[in-house]
């Protein structure tokens, strides 16, 4: 199977190997090619060397006896039989230059700033371009016997054999160059391949399996680290196959009981519809059950405040009626007695009658929401219960704010201000209190009216005070209280005019807060 | 059964001996020898002229089934013992030693003759050089002078050789002061030249070729005399024993090497231009000369 030549992976293998094996190609040409230079001057110059040595031997009794003829002769020959020698020179230190090459043979009348140049104690040479038309070597020989110095040859040698040597060398460079990036791109295709085919289908597996197919498998064995990761992804789709089968069972399990607890929601749900409206008709029943107890309730202690209301002035009417009858027996009921008993007696029946009006006024419920005064509302209700509290000597104190209207329900409003008056006087009463005191005061707030009732009977127990507002709670004898006061006053503030109704204890006792809007939302 | 494939064995070596004899023998008729002698072909080294030769040969009886040997030898006197033992079918001569044995030689050898040719013409012209400050001077004028020679130009050194005799009456070693013998021809210009000698002897075309290589020599030097195209400086016999078709077929290769790419490479090798067949006529010159010279010794 052929690696996608797009896998990045293996691009950039294939790449880093080109690279890298191209990197060190070019630097081992760059390094070899001065090196090959250098190798054939070198080999040119063994060359020069050789011949000029050869020449000079040859030539050494002519050179010595300045034989001329056989010099110029030998150096013809030479030249005859070695085309690749542009020219000799032969330089004597006194005499004119003999220069041969391959037209002929001259002396020089003067010499040749090329030759001289050159000319030292030492083998000088030089790549010339001057004197011929081709590119040429030109080596000076100094010519000595036995230390004394007879002048240079000059041999000047065509560079043709070393310019195609070189030229062949950068031709076989370009060769293997081109062959080298042949081989290259095939090494490296067949290396990046054995580098990241595994890899690659691996990722494709993974790619698999990823999109839900746990049906692979990777079937590459190798002793290497591939061959490990190859094993560990086998082993990991296995386990994951294992898991996912765990999973749908666990669904199926699952699946099964969801249908039994919905089949069992569905009834309950059925049911519940059922119990729900039970319920709600059954609250509804208990709510209407508890308004007319707690109507009952606050009838029974209407009643009982009437009768409290009315001890006093049947008391006064009593006594009235005794005077009357006694001073009649003295013989002192006159027009003016039997006027002043009259008078004394229709105040304390109209007395009887307004406290009739007052109760039956207040626990007249309100059919809609009208605008009332808190203080108007406090002072009547307080009224109601005047005669209770100077008989047991409490002390009621009101510090309420003149101009506190708020609309709602008056009537409601008012048996929630007696509800907690009553408990206050009842819990006085019976911790027997010395100097028993109820204070109510209210005023603004913030988009509101806050009313305060608090006593000083010591506080309400920890361990009832977070119960008092459930219905039928009550810490009084059997007979004696409902439990229903304090929850009816907290559906009523809270349910019926949107405010709060709360409580705490303080230093002397407790303190019920009543927070009010203004007015009720629409 | 074993002695049987034996005897066949046997049987049929001896008719493979016989048949290889048999062309021995056939070979030993078509084998055509070429002596030279050793000292000679100075345009070679000593140990190219035997393959050079032998190249030659292989040239001369290509395709015609006839084998040459070539055979060095040391001497004229071995040679003229071979060619009197009928051992040699050809044999390649300095032109002085046909003049020096043209007697014995004669009796053997068949015309026509063969000649090379090296310059312009088969024939050559030895001029004698000389420094320009001899201008206007006669060959006699430079007795007591410095001669460069080249020896082995045999030819040529007996024309000087000549020339010396007939105008002085005294050999070249009495006549010159010294002579410096040069290793080769064209270098006894140069020594004229350069100063080293006051005259030399040199064939023209080998002069022609020095001047070519600088003309500015001529400043210095003159030709004085002029033998004339009068010399053969190589002949090649061939003897009445060698078979005709042979003969015909080797003289007839010889004059056409030329003709071809691979003969004219061969000739290259010897320095030569072409063979050429020559007419015993046309040895008298240079035979008159000898003659003339012999007679001058005697005296």
């Amino acid at each position: 199977m052929a690696v996608k030549i797009r896998s990045r992976f293996f691009l950039r293998v294939f790449i880093h190997f080109a690279s890298l094996v191209l990197v060190i190609m070019l630097s081992f040409t760059f390094m070899m090619i001065p090196m090959q230079k250098k190798a054939l001057l070198q080999i040119m110059y063994t060359q020069g060397v050789t011949v000029s040595r050869s020449i000079i031997q040859a030539s050494s009794d002519a050179i010595i006896t300045n034989d001329f003829g056989f010099i110029v002769e030998h150096n013809v020959e030479v030249l005859k039989n070695n085309p690749s020698i542009h020219y000799i020179a032969i330089a004597p230190l006194r005499g004119k230059t003999i220069w041969v090459d391959q037209t002929g043979w001259r002396v020089l009348e003067d010499p040749i700033s090329l030759l001289t140049e050159l000319q030292s104690e030492h083998i000088e040479y030089e790549i010339e371009h001057q004197q011929w038309e081709a590119e040429g070597y030109h080596l000076v020989y100094p010519i000595e016997f036995s230390g004394i110095k007879w002048g240079w040859l000059h041999v000047d040698f065509a560079t043709d054999e070393y310019n195609a040597y070189i030229r062949d060398m950068y031709l076989q460079l370009v060769y293997l160059a081109g062959i080298a990036i042949v081989l290259l791109m095939v090494i490296g295709y067949f290396f990046a391949r054995w580098v990241t085919r595994p890899v690659s289908i691996i990722s494709d597996l993974a790619t698999q399996v990823a999109n839900g197919n746990l049906e692979v498998q990777s079937k590459i064995k190798r002793h290497d680290e591939i061959g490990v990761l190859s094993n560990s992804f086998n082993k990991m789709v296995q386990s994951l196959q294992q898991s996912k089968q765990k999973l749908e069972n666990y669904n199926q399990q699952l699946e099964q009981e969801v249908k039994k607890r919905t089949l069992a929601l569905d009834a309950l749900n059925q049911n519940l519809d059922k119990k729900v409206k039970e319920e709600v008709h059954q609250r509804q029943e208990q709510e209407r059950l508890l308004i007319h107890q707690s109507r009952l309730a606050a009838m029974g202690e209407m009643i009982g405040a009437i009768a409290h209301q009315w001890r006093q002035p049947l008391n006064a009417l009593s006594l009235v009626l005794q005077n009357q009858h006694m001073n009649y027996q003295a013989g002192q009921l006159n027009d003016q007695a039997m006027s002043r008993s009259m008078e004394k007696s229709e105040r304390l029946i109209n007395k009887m009658s307004t406290t009739i009006d007052d109760f039956r006024n207040f626990f007249k419920p309100n059919k809609q929401a009208e605008l009332f005064n808190i203080n108007a509302l406090v002072h009547t209700t307080v009224n109601l219960l005047d005669a209770q509290f100077k008989s047991h000597n409490i002390e009621i104190n009101i510090a309420c704010e003149e101009n506190l209207n708020i609309k709602g329900f008056q009537g409601e409003f008012s048996q929630v201000i007696l509800n907690l008056l009553n408990n206050a006087k009842d819990i006085l009463l019976e911790r027997q209190i010395v100097s028993p005191n109820i204070s109510i005061s209210a005023h603004r707030i913030a988009n509101g009216i806050s009313i305060r009732v608090s006593d000083n009977a010591g506080g309400i127990p920890d361990d009832i005070i977070n119960k008092i507002y459930e219905p039928y709670f009550t810490t009084k004898e059997e007979g004696k209280g409902t439990g229903i006061g304090l929850y009816m006053s907290k559906m009523i503030v809270e349910n019926n005019m949107m405010g709060k109704l709360y409580h705490y204890n303080n230093s002397e006792g407790a303190a019920f807060m009543i927070e009010i809007p203004t007015q009720l939302p629409k | 059964m074993i002695k049987r494939l034996v005897f066949f064995q046997k049987f049929f070596f001896a008719i493979l001996f016989c048949f290889a004899s048999s062309n021995l023998v056939r070979a030993e008729q078509n084998v055509v020898t070429l002596a030279y002698l050793e000292n000679g072909l100075k345009e070679l080294k000593n140990n190219e002229k035997q393959i050079a030769l032998q190249l030659l040969a292989n040239e001369l009886i290509r395709d015609s089934g006839v084998k040459m040997i070539v055979q060095p030898v040391r001497s004229f006197a071995e040679m003229r013992q071979l060619i009197s033992d009928g051992k040699v079918d050809y044999t390649i001569l300095n032109g002085y030693h046909l003049l020096e044995h043209y007697d014995f030689l004669q009796s053997f050898f068949v015309t026509p003759l063969l000649t090379i040719q090296r310059g312009p013409s088969d024939r050559e012209n030895f001029i004698i050089v000389a420094n320009k400050q001899y201008i206007g001077q006669e060959l006699i004028n430079l007795q007591g002078k410095t001669l460069s020679l080249h020896p082995q130009y045999l030819l040529m050194k007996f024309y000087l050789e000549y020339l010396i005799e007939n105008s002085s009456g005294l050999d070249i070693l009495h006549f010159f002061s010294k002579i410096k013998y040069t290793k080769t021809a064209s270098q006894a210009v140069l020594d004229v030249y350069f100063g080293s000698s006051d005259l030399c002897i040199i064939p023209k075309h080998i002069f022609d070729l020095t001047v070519e290589l600088n003309p500015a020599i001529m400043q210095k030097i003159f030709i004085m005399h002029q033998s004339g195209k009068q010399f053969f400086p190589v002949l090649i016999l061939n003897f009445k024993h060698v078979d005709n078709t042979i003969r015909t077929l080797i003289n007839k290769n010889l004059s056409l090497l030329n003709q071809t790419a691979r003969g004219q490479q061969i000739l290259d090798m010897f320095s030569i231009q072409s063979v050429h067949t020559v007419k015993l006529k046309k040895l008298h010159p240079m035979q008159n000369i000898f003659k003339h010279y012999q007679s001058l010794l005697k005296k």
